[in-house]
């Protein structure tokens, strides 16, 4: 609401400027030093160390010749950090980050419910800018995380390391629940309300009717510039709300045949025919639905590939002149954008070359990030016009206290600090394959092409017909990462 | 309302936000069977006591122990159904401890524990190995082979956990369940399962 009483010109000058040190303070914190990702993406397939950046922010120190993770360290930086560890290898390093990230979210839904800094946060972002707290994990990123440390705890050797993970993934999903709609109808009632408070405030300085200035403060104008395209609508219609994917299915009932738990195996695979096309996927379940204990039996190699990386984040602005104030207006939030997709081929031969095999899409981050995209994209374009109308307020003040030099100064002050909080996972793949298949010989030998170009690496996977071999391969521009681990059946 | 008595305000409600949540935190020594009253959610030091010393009493207190000879058991490691990375070695030790403290049993080395036969198996090479220890020991004190015994029941279980979370808090429960496998006649003579439930609501006001 808008003080009732003005205060004396020199109150409100000192006021301001308290307000813009609070904000240079906040957005600065948010801001410091920015990590340049797009160099760690293309330094994977470099020998020197593309992650020294990172490490710098997430550690503090070392406790002997363990690294201590900085207490302060943004989660994000610590999912960036953990993916790229299981890419280079480092599986128990990826498992120890990670572990701390479902820690903090653990914490974090273990919070009060009336929380002070809860509040503080939620006020500061509807009234000042977005991003000013920790990063909040979306519910698919959460899933994800534990699907990484099962792929983690598999290429140790674990078995029963990964099935930890499958049970925090299913009990996860299990409590992802939408947004209701009542909470985003208060959250437009409390902004509509602002905004009638707003227009008596200011209508004696305006010829402008009241619902040419509730469309101007739309925030449907936000919600245009940021929606999906047809074809990312297209895309998300496959994702269900509870943030399900194949990928964690197949992972699942794999770790449960490995534990010997072949009549857990049969559930997930179910589920994961639901939501993906891939033929593996389908055979697997077909053999697994006439036997349980055939599902390891007939394959005995199974091979995940990691391809581009998931979608970033960018800044989508709404700006214009406001007849009321005279100033600039400027609000802004995230659009996720998914990364331009590469032609990338995946060849798995025997070493005599009597079969030649591909592996198929399994699972579309993509498709999963742009869904829960869609699905917040009302809050924030709601939270942003909050801040809109904070904006309106302050310039209002501003002009009536110091004239045009107000105007200008608001002006000033409402582009440089409204900022989209750009923050994603983006390391994550943007696709995962999948292939199963018995092998006989002793070697499977993959071949891999991006966008024309054959990766020169020499992949060969040594196979033992009677152990279950699990890969995991990493493609890179011009390099592939793989790993494999094999397990004796149960 | 003018600039002085919001900031009186504000302060107010900071410090009674202090008062509700509590910042002290202190640490200190306490007996490791001493039962927190309010215990952490995930499956803690307390649990692995209580569950393993309930159910080693369990087994103590049947009767298929009561013979002269003391039965030969092999056990295996719990299996972890849990969504905790517990350590279900550290459990069965306690179990395993607890049985042979009772002095009714006793225990091979299971065989997971790979390191303490092939450790058996070179004590024995070593020790009769005429070029090398067996060389110079008393022939008396060698270990003799054709002694070793075989377990004749295996001891075996799992852990698993159930998890509920709404608004208002959550709810854990565990479950523990362990059984007797008679080698000799395939039949399982004794099994058990103790529970945990344990129930964490929120607080109404914190930070």
């Amino acid at each position: 609401m808008i003080s009732p009483v003005s205060p004396s010109g020199n109150n409100y000058k000192i006021i301001q400027v308290l307000i813009s040190v609070f904000v240079f303070i906040f957005v600065g914190c948010a801001s410091l030093k920015p990590i340049d990702m797009r160099a760690i993406k293309s330094g994977f397939n470099r020998p020197k160390n593309s992650l020294l950046s990172l490490e710098r922010e997430v550690f503090s120190g070392k406790n002997g010749s363990k690294k201590v993770v900085n207490s302060d360290a943004d989660p994000i930086l610590l999912l960036e950090l953990g993916v790229a560890y299981s890419y280079q290898g480092k599986f128990r390093e990826s498992n120890e980050i990670l572990e701390e990230v479902y820690r903090y979210y653990q914490a974090e839904e273990d919070r009060a419910k009336v929380s002070l800094s809860k509040i503080f946060l939620e006020v500061a972002e509807s009234s000042l800018t977005e991003g000013l707290g920790d990063y909040q994990l979306d519910d698919y990123e959460k899933v994800f995380l534990h699907s990484i440390k099962i792929i983690n705890f598999l290429m140790l050797g674990d078995p029963t390391g990964a099935r930890v993970e499958v049970e925090r993934a299913y009990i996860l999903q299990k409590n992802i629940f939408k947004k209701s709609d009542s909470e985003l109808i208060e959250l437009k009632q409390k902004y509509e309300n602002r905004l009638h408070s707003l227009f008596d405030r200011v209508e004696s300085k305006s010829q402008i009717s009241e619902s040419k200035f509730i469309e101007m403060f739309s925030a449907d104008r936000l919600i245009n510039r940021a929606s999906l395209s047809p074809s990312e609508k297209g895309l998300i219609q496959t994702v269900r709300s509870s943030y399900e994917n194949a990928f964690t299915e197949i992972l699942s009932s794999l770790t449960f045949q490995l534990n010997g738990e072949s009549g857990n195996a049969l559930p997930p695979l179910k589920r994961a025919v639901e939501i993906t096309d891939n033929p593996f996927v389908r055979k697997v379940k077909e053999i697994t639905e006439k036997d349980t204990n055939s599902f390891a039996k007939s394959d005995n190699f199974y091979l995940f590939v990691f391809k581009e990386f998931a979608p970033e984040k960018q800044s989508r602005s709404l700006t214009f002149s406001n007849p009321f104030t005279g100033a600039i207006n400027h609000v802004s939030i995230a659009r996720l954008v998914p990364q331009k997709p590469k032609e990338i081929n995946i060849k798995l031969s025997s070493t005599d070359n009597s079969s030649i095999v591909s592996p198929s899409s399994l699972t579309n981050i993509n498709a999963l990030a742009l869904k829960q995209y869609e699905e917040e994209l009302p809050y924030l374009a709601a939270k942003a016009m909050m801040r809109l109308a904070v904006q309106v307020v302050k310039d209002y003040h501003l002009r009536k206290e110091l004239g045009e030099g107000g105007a200008i100064l608001a002006s000033i002050f409402n582009i440089a600090f409204q900022r989209a909080d750009i923050r994603a996972w983006t390391l994550l793949p943007g696709n995962i394959l999948f292939l199963s298949k018995r092998y006989d010989t002793e070697k499977a030998k993959l071949s891999i092409t991006v966008e024309g170009r054959k990766i020169p690496k020499e992949t060969v996977i040594p196979i033992e017909a009677d152990k279950i071999t699990v890969a995991f391969a990493r493609v890179f521009d011009n390099d592939v990462k793989l790993y494999y681990h094999k397990f004796p059946r149960k | 309302m003018n600039l002085g008595k919001v900031v009186q305000i504000m302060i107010v409600i900071v410090l009674a936000f202090s008062i509700f949540s509590g910042c002290a935190a202190k640490s200190k020594y306490v007996e490791p069977a001493e039962v927190r009253d309010n215990p952490a959610l995930s499956f803690n030091p307390n649990d692995l006591q209580m569950l393993a010393e309930r159910m080693a009493q369990s087994l103590i207190d049947t009767d298929i122990f009561k013979g002269k000879e003391k039965p030969i058991i092999r056990i295996t490691e719990l299996k972890n159904k849990t969504s905790e990375h517990i350590d279900t070695k550290a459990i069965t030790d306690k179990v395993r401890t607890a049985l042979v403290k009772s002095r009714k049993v006793r225990f091979v080395a299971d065989k997971k524990e790979g390191y303490a036969r092939e450790d058996q198996l070179n004590e024995f090479k070593d020790q009769n190995d005429p070029d090398g220890l067996g060389a110079f020991m008393d022939e008396n004190a060698k270990l003799k082979i054709g002694k070793m015994k075989g377990p004749k029941f295996h001891l075996f279980g799992e852990i698993v956990s159930i998890s509920n979370s709404n608004s208002d808090g959550k709810d854990v429960y565990y479950k523990m369940t362990l059984s007797l496998l008679n080698l000799e006649e395939g039949l399982l003579d004794w099994s058990e399962e103790k529970e945990l439930r344990k129930i964490k609501e929120k607080r109404l006001f914190g930070f």
